[in-house]
C-alpha cells in the first residue's frame, strides 16, 4: 500500500518582483520503508516540497496538487489534525540543525519535551531522551543531555535533530538537506546514523540532499529535481548506472570519483522560466523542438520516467 | 566568574570616578560658585553688600581658595573615608550626607514603583502584540504605545492629577508616605518606559517567532502554548532583560521632573532645589549618586544576563 | 523586463552612479507605497512652514498681556482662549512652535556635526585615539546625560543657546558610537583601501568616503533625536531653566501654567498637545525613514 503520494504539486511564491514557482508539477509516491532521494542543486525547489508535505511553508506560499499520506489529502486538512501529525507520524530532520535547536534548552530537554507533552513525567521522558541521544551515538549520554546546543559540534547537532525525529518512530521522516556544511567525517557518521534507522525504524525517508554519495548509499529510488520539477525518476541503481536524462548525467559526472566534469552555464531563474525545456539552454542534445515544446515526465517500462525529448537509452 | 566581576567592579568604579571628575569640574568652573554668590545666596540676601570678614569665612568653610583639583581632592576623600560629601551652600546645619540619605528612599520607592509597573504592563502586552500580529488588539496596542510615547511626562503626570485629583477626588495631589500618594507619580513615570518596553518585546518577540527552533517546534508536534511560552517567550525577553537597565536610568531621570510636580522628596526633587539655588555641593553629589544607583543597576542586569544566557561565558 | 534588469547588473551596475540611480528610485518607490509617510511629510512641511512665520501670522502679540481677560475660554476672538495673564494661547502655541524647532534643529546639528567627526576620527585612527575616545563616549552612554544638561544649565543660566549647548553634551555621544561602528565596518573594504594606497589624504577618504558611505544610519538617528530633543527641552523647560522669560515655549507655558490647573486647564491641555503632537510627527518620519533606508533595527535605538 502506498504511503505517500504526491501529486501534481505546485509551489509559487508571489514577491514584489514577480512569482517564484519554485515546484512545479511535482509528482511521485513512496512506499512504506522505503528511502526517496530527492536530489538536485540548491535553488532546484527540492526543500520546498518536504516542507509543503509537513506544512510548514511560510504563509506566502500558493499551493496547489494533492498529497495524500496514508489515504489523507494534507494540504487540505484542518490545522489541527495536521498538527496532530506532526512528530508523531510525519516528522522532520531540518536543515541547519544549528538554528533549529532552542538555545536555551538542554540537550536532554530539546528531546525530552516531546515525551512531556504527550504526558510523560519529567524524569521518565529524560530517561527516554538519554536512550535516543545513544542510539545515534551521542555517548556518555548523560552529559551531552546536561549540556546546550552551543556545546556540540555541527555533527554532533545534526545527529540531535536526528533523534528528535525518530523520537516517535514516525512512518515517514523528511531529512533536510542532513549533510549541509557538516566536514567529511561528520558526514559519513550522519550517513551511519541514517541507515542505522533505515535499519531499525520501519519508517519510510525522504532524504533531500545535494549530495549524491549520500543518495547513492542510502536511497532506493532517486528523483532528480531541476528548476522545480522532476526531470528524471527511478530506481537508484538504474538512475546511477544508466542516467537518461543530460542533465542527470552530467550530475553524475560533476562527481568527484567521475572525475570532476563541471557543467557550463546556471539553471533558469525561477520567476522567468523559458516555454519548452528547462534545461535546454545548457542540454549538449539539444533540438528545435526543446526550445518551444515543455517535455512531460515519459514513463518507460522500468519503473522510472524522463522528462526529456530526446533520452539517452541508457 | 570571579576574575569577571572584579573586571566589572573596577570598571564601574572608574566610571563613577570620571562621571564625578566630569560633574565636579563642569559645575565648580561655572561662575556661581564664588564665595561672594554663596553669601548673597544664603547669608546676606542678593541685593546687600558682603563684608570682607563674611568673605573670608564663606571661603575658609568650603576651601574655595584651594585650586579645583585639590578641592576636589577633599571632596573626594571625604566621601570615601567618611561618607561626607560636604557641607552644602544653603542648608547651613545640615551636610550634604544626611540631605541625600533623607532624599534617596522616597527615590529608590518611586522608582521600584514604576519599575514594577513597566514590568507588569510592558512585557504581558508586548508578548500578546507579537502573537496577535496584525490583530486589531495588536494596532490598538501599537498606536498607543506611539501616541504615549509622543506626550511629555510631565503633561501626563498634570493631567492624571486633573483627572484623578481635582475632577473625581479618588486621590492625593502631593504628598508623601501613603500607597495612595504613590499611585500618580508611579504611573506618570512608567508610562514612557512602558511604551518602550511593549515596543522593544514586540519586536523581540517576532524576531524569535521567526527562527528556524520555533519552525523545528512546530514540526515536533509541540503544543503552540508550549511553544509561545517555553520557547518563544524565553528567547525574546533575554535581550530585553539588558534594556531594562538602561530603561531603570531613564527613570532615574524622569524623578527628576515628576518629584517636582508632586512634591516627592527624592534626589531629583533635592537636585532641582540645588540647581535653583546655586547649591553646587550638593547638585553635583546628587549626580554622583543617580550615575552610582544608574550603573549598580545595569551591573545587576548585566550578571543577570550571565546567568540566564547559557550561550554567554565570564570572559 | 524585471529579467533585464537582473541579467545585467555588472553593466549598468559597473559605475558607481548606476548603483545609487537603482537605490534612489528604490527609496522613491518605497516612498509611493506609503500613504503614512507622504502625509506626515506634508505635516511636517507645514509645521515648518508655519513656525517660520509664526510672529508674522499669529493674530495677536504673543506676549501682550491683558488681565481683564486672564484665564478665559475659547471664544471668536481667542479661539484657543487666554492664560493666567490674559495673552492669546493660539499665538503664544504657534511662535513656541519656532523655539522649540530652532532648539532641536541647532542641537541635533551640533550633535550630529560633533558626533559624526569625532566617530569617524576615532574609527578611521584607530589605536590610542579610538580608546580614548571610546572611553569618553562609554562615559557620556554611562548615564542619563539629562541630569547633567539639567545642572549645567540651572547654573549657567537661561538662553537659548545655553539650552543647545547643555542639551548637545547629553546627545553627541550616541551619534559618534553609531558613527564610529559604521566607519569601523567600511574602513576595511576595499575601495577605501585602494583610496588609500592611491596616497589620497586623510583628511579626503574621510570626507569623500567614509562619511557618505556611514551616513545613513546616523541620519535616521538625527530625525528620531529630534522628538527627543523638543521632549527634553520642554522637559527643562517646564521645570523653569533654559528660557528666558518673554520668549513662548511648550514647557515653560506648561510650567507657569499649572498653578491653574483647576480653573483654566486650557493653559497646559493647549501646549501638552502641541508637543505630543509635533513629537509623534518627527517620531513618524525618524521610523519611517529607518524602514525606508533599510537600516538595521539595533543601530538606531534611542527610545
Amino acid at each position: 500500500m502506498t504511503l505517500l503520494s504526491v501529486e501534481g504539486l505546485n509551489v509559487r511564491f508571489p514577491t514584489g518582483d514577480g512569482t517564484v514557482h519554485a515546484s512545479r508539477d511535482v509528482s511521485f509516491s513512496m512506499e512504506p520503508g522505503e528511502v526517496l532521494g530527492l536530489v538536485g542543486e540548491t535553488g532546484s525547489g527540492k526543500s520546498v516540497i518536504g516542507q509543503a508535505i509537513i506544512r510548514l511553508l511560510p504563509a506566502s506560499a500558493k499551493i496547489s496538487g494533492d498529497i495524500f499520506f496514508d489515504g489523507q489529502e494534507l494540504t487540505r486538512l484542518p490545522d489541527q489534525r495536521m498538527h496532530a501529525l506532526r512528530g508523531r507520524t510525519i516528522s522532520l530532520v531540518p536543515q541547519n540543525p544549528s538554528g533549529s535547536l532552542d538555545p536555551l534548552v538542554r540537550n536532554g530537554m530539546q528531546i525530552a519535551e516531546i515525551f512531556i507533552e504527550r504526558g510523560e513525567k519529567k524524569q521518565a521522558a529524560l530517561d527516554a531522551a538519554k536512550n535516543l541521544l545513544v542510539a545515534v551515538g551521542l555517548i556518555p549520554s548523560d552529559r551531552i543531555a546536561r549540556e546546550y546546543p552551543h556545546e556540540l559540534s555541527g555533527g554532533m547537532r545534526q545527529r540531535l535533530t536526528t533523534s528528535i525525529a525518530i523520537a516517535e518512530h514516525s512512518r515517514l521522516i523528511i531529512a533536510d538537506e542532513p549533510t549541509k556544511g557538516l566536514d567529511y567525517h561528520a558526514r559519513e557518521t550522519t550517513a551511519r546514523v541514517l541507515a542505522g534507522i533505515r535499519e531499525r525504524e520501519q519508517a519510510s525517508l525522504l532524504l533531500i540532499t545535494h549530495d549524491l554519495y549520500l543518495a547513492e548509499r542510502l536511497c532506493d529510488r532517486i528523483a532528480v529535481l531541476y528548476a522545480g520539477e522532476i526531470i528524471e525518476i527511478g530506481p537508484a541503481s538504474q538512475v546511477f548506472r544508466n542516467p537518461r536524462h543530460p542533465y542527470t548525467q552530467a550530475l553524475i559526472r560533476a562527481m568527484p570519483k567521475n572525475g570532476l566534469v563541471p557543467l557550463e552555464g546556471q539553471s533558469p531563474s525561477l520567476m522567468a522560466l523559458p516555454m519548452g525545456c528547462s534545461f535546454a539552454s545548457r542540454c549538449s542534445f539539444m533540438s528545435d523542438r526543446c526550445c518551444t515544446d515543455h517535455p512531460g515526465l515519459i514513463q518507460d517500462d522500468r519503473e522510472g520516467g524522463v522528462r526529456c525529448h530526446n533520452p539517452c537509452s541508457g | 566568574m570571579h576574575y569577571y566581576l572584579a573586571k566589572r567592579l573596577g570598571f564601574l568604579v572608574l566610571t563613577i570616578l570620571a562621571a564625578s571628575v566630569l560633574a565636579f569640574v563642569l559645575l565648580h568652573a561655572v561662575p556661581g560658585g564664588s564665595a561672594e554668590t554663596i553669601a548673597r545666596h544664603t547669608l546676606v540676601g542678593l541685593e546687600d553688600s558682603v563684608s570682607d570678614e563674611v568673605l573670608t569665612q564663606v571661603s575658609q568653610q568650603y576651601n574655595l581658595a584651594d585650586p579645583l583639583w585639590k578641592q576636589y581632592i577633599t571632596w573626594l576623600s571625604g566621601i570615601v573615608m567618611r561618607g561626607d560629601f560636604g557641607a552644602s551652600f544653603v542648608y547651613l546645619d545640615t551636610p550634604v550626607a544626611s540631605l541625600l540619605s533623607l532624599a534617596i528612599i522616597p527615590t529608590l520607592v518611586l522608582a521600584c514603583t514604576s519599575m514594577l509597573i513597566v514590568i507588569a504592563l510592558g512585557i504581558p502586552l508586548g508578548i500578546y502584540s507579537a502573537i496577535h500580529e496584525n490583530s486589531p488588539g495588536d494596532l490598538v496596542i501599537r498606536c498607543a504605545t506611539v501616541v504615549s510615547i509622543a506626550f511629555p511626562s510631565f503633561w501626563v503626570a498634570l493631567m492624571l492629577i486633573l483627572v484623578f485629583s481635582l475632577t473625581l477626588d479618588w486621590l492625593p495631589v502631593t504628598g508623601y508616605g501613603t500607597p495612595a500618594n504613590l499611585v500618580l507619580p508611579a504611573t506618570a513615570l512608567a508610562l514612557h518606559p512602558t511604551a518602550v518596553v511593549i515596543r522593544i518585546v514586540r519586536t523581540s518577540m517576532l524576531d524569535t517567532l521567526g527562527q528556524q527552533y520555533i519552525t523545528f517546534a512546530i514540526a515536533k508536534g509541540l503544543s503552540f502554548k508550549n511553544i509561545v511560552w517555553n520557547h518563544a517567550v524565553r528567547n525574546a525577553l533575554i535581550p530585553v532583560v539588558t534594556l531594562l537597565g538602561v530603561y531603570f536610568g531613564h527613570l532615574l531621570a524622569g524623578t527628576v521632573i515628576i518629584e517636582n510636580i508632586f512634591a516627592w522628596p527624592g534626589i531629583g526633587k533635592l537636585l532641582v532645589d540645588g540647581v535653583f539655588s546655586h547649591d553646587i555641593p550638593v547638585v553635583t553629589s546628587c549626580i554622583v549618586v543617580i550615575v552610582t544607583l544608574f550603573l549598580l543597576v545595569n551591573l545587576g542586569v548585566d550578571l543577570l544576563y550571565h546567568v540566564i544566557d547559557p550561550r554567554i561565558r565570564y570572559e | 523586463m524585471s529579467e533585464d534588469a537582473t541579467a545585467i547588473p555588472h553593466i549598468r551596475g559597473g559605475t558607481a552612479s548606476g548603483y545609487q540611480d537603482r537605490s534612489k528610485n528604490r527609496i522613491i518607490q518605497e516612498i509611493r507605497s506609503r500613504p503614512g509617510f507622504q502625509l506626515c511629510l506634508v505635516l511636517l512641511g507645514v509645521l515648518i512652514v508655519v513656525a517660520a512665520l509664526a510672529p508674522v501670522i499669529v493674530p495677536y502679540n504673543p506676549n501682550e498681556t491683558s488681565l481683564p481677560h486672564k484665564n478665559e475660554g475659547p471664544s471668536p476672538e481667542h479661539i484657543w482662549g487666554t492664560d493666567y495673564l490674559g495673552r492669546d494661547l493660539f499665538s503664544r502655541t504657534l511662535c513656541a512652535a519656532q523655539t522649540s524647532l530652532i532648539i532641536a534643529f541647532l542641537t541635533v546639528g551640533c550633535a550630529f556635526a560633533a558626533g559624526t567627526v569625532i566617530g569617524c576620527i576615532a574609527a578611521y585612527y584607530g589605536g590610542i585615539v579610538d580608546e580614548l575616545v571610546s572611553r569618553c563616549i562609554d562615559l557620556f552612554l554611562a548615564f542619563p546625560g539629562i541630569i547633567f544638561s539639567l545642572a549645567l544649565l540651572g547654573l549657567i543660566g537661561a538662553g537659548i543657546l545655553n539650552m543647545v549647548l547643555a542639551l548637545t553634551l547629553s546627545q553627541w555621544a550616541s551619534f559618534a558610537r553609531l558613527m564610529r561602528g559604521d566607519v569601523l565596518a567600511i574602513r576595511n573594504l576595499e575601495y577605501v583601501q585602494s583610496a588609500r594606497t592611491a596616497g589620497l589624504p586623510d583628511r579626503q577618504i574621510i570626507l569623500r568616503h567614509l562619511i557618505p558611505n556611514a551616513i545613513m544610519p546616523v541620519l535616521v538617528l538625527a530625525t528620531l533625536d529630534v522628538g527627543h530633543v523638543i521632549l527634553a527641552t520642554s522637559g527643562l523647560s517646564f521645570l523653569g531653566l533654559g528660557i528666558p522669560p518673554g520668549i513662548p515655549e511648550w514647557g515653560s507655558m506648561v510650567g507657569a501654567g499649572k498653578e491653574f490647573l483647576r480653573t483654566a486647564p486650557l493653559n497646559i491641555i493647549v501646549p501638552g498637545l502641541a508637543i505630543a503632537v509635533v513629537v509623534l510627527l518627527f517620531n513618524v518620519l525618524g521610523e519611517g525613514l529607518r524602514d525606508i533606508l533599510d537600516v538595521h533595527k539595533d543601530q538606531v535605538n534611542i527610545a
